[in-house]
């Protein structure tokens, strides 16, 4: 048997499935993050500038131009570790106090690289700004430039960005870990179904799917395997059952056959003696194909084809038909019918009349055959808690009660009838009948003769 | 009548056209479904005896090309499929009735016999009559030279069915289905026992025996030669 590729294999298909879903969703969620934190501090940073703008351009204001330079140098000392950049020009554009050397000027906010900034003293402490955003003030008889480091902005998207890798890294493990997990537990019971469908295969009718507590869709289907294997178990040893019922039960009288006629080419001289051996070869055949029409039938009912022509069945009128058939048969040995079927009430049953009349036929037969001379057989048609039931009791000999599980069996017949004529499938013939609809069969002991109730659902 | 019989086995043919030839009718036989196909749709024939699996063009897909050509000859399968199913198949298809092999050639016999009276011609009749055995189907009553006998219903259907068929083979299979409507061969001898409580109450000792029993077949009512 062919094993799947890898990548075929559920577990590993889950698992990639998860890890992709799963990370794209990090993705997203993180880009969203990132655009909205950043957009955030670059207004938060403004903000800032602003303020310390306003600070400034007050103090010039309301102290005069040494107090702004004094206090822009006192910022610009300790700006380093803010990465603020302050610059304070005169009109001309020459340096009074800052932490940077002369730029060019210009209007509005501008976003300026750290490399290009003339930077003053060592900036040594300095983090991780790449570029400084600020803008152009006039300031008491000169300029005043206020900017201020994106370093924040940075580390927050650095740590955005860190966060979106370790998420990224840990939700795949995770949808890896879980992927395999519940593929490698489908596919351990997907393993199970495949073996116990080669074991199959292979001839082990028996072998089923194991079943999980898991009452899930794999169970339900592994349900269904089970299902269909118990059919195909069950018609292949029907099967089984006819072939060797065949040559069991048809070999005997043929090769009886075959020697009788063997011994009529042989030794006999006249006509009479032909004649005979011709009829008795002419009953042996119609008993092989009597026997071996039984036997087609029986599997014909097992394989349970019947079932699609059920119809509603009176059973008042079967069992009038019925009884009325074998009445002169059965007083013809001497016994008698008697039959307690309440013909105002009618019983009815979802069946095949063809067979239901054949069940009580043979049923009706088996106590006309079995019973010696002057015997009772009654046929009542009942009503058991709201289902039929047909009872039918003799007084002859009965069935032992050891024997009573086994008569049902396939060519089985007791031992002190073996010598009357029959297949000794009829009973059979009743059973399958009876399986087929669903219809319970009872024997039981009469004190003396036999009671056999079949009642239906 | 007029019959074709199309079998493939060379030797059941030859033996069901002597057995309906010495019937009394005209037979061809052929062993091939295409030329059996031909033969049936060109010539009128009352019956066909149809096997069901014959190489080539099976029986089956024969009757159907032959009803759809609206060739109303009565149809009798040989089968050897006896399943129900293939027997419904058989006769939805267009068949009229069916024998599983292994049969009697008497039943083959008496069952061609009996497709090829349809419609019963006699199905006006008030009154049947053989020799002095009357039987009146209105009044339900029988009588024998003017005395009436007192039949069961069952015993009645048996013999209306016998008269009607004067002197042609009843078998118990179609005894079976007719008066008691069961489709299967009982273990006990019910047509049998039944046949000779009708004969018990019919041919009185001293009277003229009127209901014969064929050996191996059935049953057949005639006038007295």
């Amino acid at each position: 048997m062919n094993r799947t590729k890898l990548t075929g294999r559920t577990a590993f298909r889950l698992a990639a499935i998860f890890a992709a879903i799963i990370s794209l969703t990090n993705v997203l969620i993180f880009s969203i993050l990132y655009f909205v934190i950043s957009q955030q501090l670059s207004e938060h940073l403004k903000a800032h500038v602003n303020e310390v703008r306003k600070t400034l351009v007050d103090v010039g204001e309301s102290s005069g131009r040494e107090a702004l330079a004094k206090m822009v140098s006192r910022h610009a000392s300790v700006a380093e570790s803010d990465e603020d950049i302050f610059l304070l020009t005169d009109k001309s554009n020459n340096y009074i106090a800052g932490n940077i050397q002369p730029i060019e000027r210009f209007e509005g906010w501008r976003t300026i690289d750290w490399q290009q900034l003339p930077l003053i003293g060592e900036w040594t402490s300095r983090r991780s700004s790449t570029a400084v955003t600020g803008r152009w003030t006039d300031a008491k008889d000169g300029y005043l430039f206020v900017g201020d480091g994106n370093g924040d902005i940075n580390d927050a998207q650095t740590l955005l960005l860190n966060g979106l890798v370790w998420g990224i890294a840990i939700s795949i493990l995770a949808a890896v870990t879980g992927g395999l997990i519940l593929g490698f537990n489908a596919q351990k019971r997907i393993g199970a179904i495949e073996r116990a469908l080669n074991a199959v295969a292979s001839g082990q009718l028996e072998k089923r799917v194991p079943r999980s507590s898991a009452k899930d869709d794999l169970d339900h289907v592994a349900s269904l395997i089970n299902a269909t294997l118990d059919r195909l178990q069950k018609l292949i040893s029907s099967l089984k059952q006819v072939s060797s019922d065949i040559a069991h039960d048809l070999r005997t009288p043929i090769s009886r056959m075959r020697q009788k006629l063997e011994i009529a080419q042989q030794s006999s001289t006249d006509l009479q003696t032909y004649r005979a051996t011709v009829d008795d070869a002419l009953l042996e055949i119609d008993g092989i194909a009597e026997t071996f029409e039984a036997l087609l039938r029986i599997s014909e009912i097992e394989a349970g084809a019947r079932k699609t022509r059920f119809v509603d069945v009176d059973l008042n009128s079967l069992l009038t038909n019925v009884t009325d058939a074998l009445t002169a048969v059965a007083e013809e040995r001497g016994h008698r019918i008697v039959t307690m079927i309440d013909q105002s009430r009618h019983e009815t049953t979802f069946g095949d009349r063809q067979l239901l009349s054949q069940l009580f036929i043979n049923l009706i037969e088996n106590s006309i055959e079995h019973c010696p001379e002057s015997a009772e057989i009654t046929v009542e048609l009942r009503n058991d808690l709201g289902h039929p039931a047909v009872k039918i009791s003799d007084n002859g000999p009965g069935i032992p009660a050891e024997e009573r599980e086994r008569v049902f069996r396939r060519l089985y017949r007791l031992e002190k009838s073996r010598s009357t004529r029959g297949s000794g499938l009829g009973l059979s013939l009743v059973a399958a009948i009876a399986a087929l609809h669903d219809a319970k069969i009872s024997l039981a002991d009469n004190k003396p003769g036999l009671i056999t109730l079949v009642s239906f659902s | 009548m007029r019959i074709l019989v199309v079998e493939d086995d060379n030797q059941t043919a030859t033996l069901v056209g002597r057995a309906l030839l010495e019937d009394g009718h005209s037979v061809d036989v052929v062993l091939d479904g295409k030329e059996g196909l031909k033969l049936a749709a060109v010539n009128t024939y009352d019956v066909l005896v149809v096997d069901r699996m014959l190489p080539g063009l099976d029986g089956l897909s024969i009757v159907r090309s032959l009803r759809s050509a609206d060739v109303k000859s009565a149809v009798i399968f040989l089968t050897s499929l006896g399943a129900i199913e293939d027997r419904i198949e058989g006769l939805e298809g267009g068949g009229d009735d069916y024998l599983v092999k292994p049969f009697a050639l008497g039943e083959l016999v008496a069952r061609v016999n009996a497709l090829g009276r349809r419609p019963a011609l006699m199905q006006e009749d008030i009154v049947l009559k053989i020799a002095d055995l009357e039987m009146h189907l209105i009044r339900r009553e029988v009588k024998r030279k003017g005395e009436v006998i007192y039949l069961q219903p069952r015993e009645f259907m048996m013999l209306e069915i016998l008269m009607r068929n004067k002197g042609r083979v009843i078998t118990r299979t179609m005894l079976l289905r007719e008066v008691w409507d069961l489709q299967f061969d009982p273990k006990t001898t019910i047509v049998q026992t039944n046949i000779s409580r009708l004969r018990d109450k019919i041919d009185r000792p001293g009277q003229i025996p009127l209901i014969q029993t064929v050996r191996g077949v059935g049953y057949r009512i005639d006038e007295p030669h």
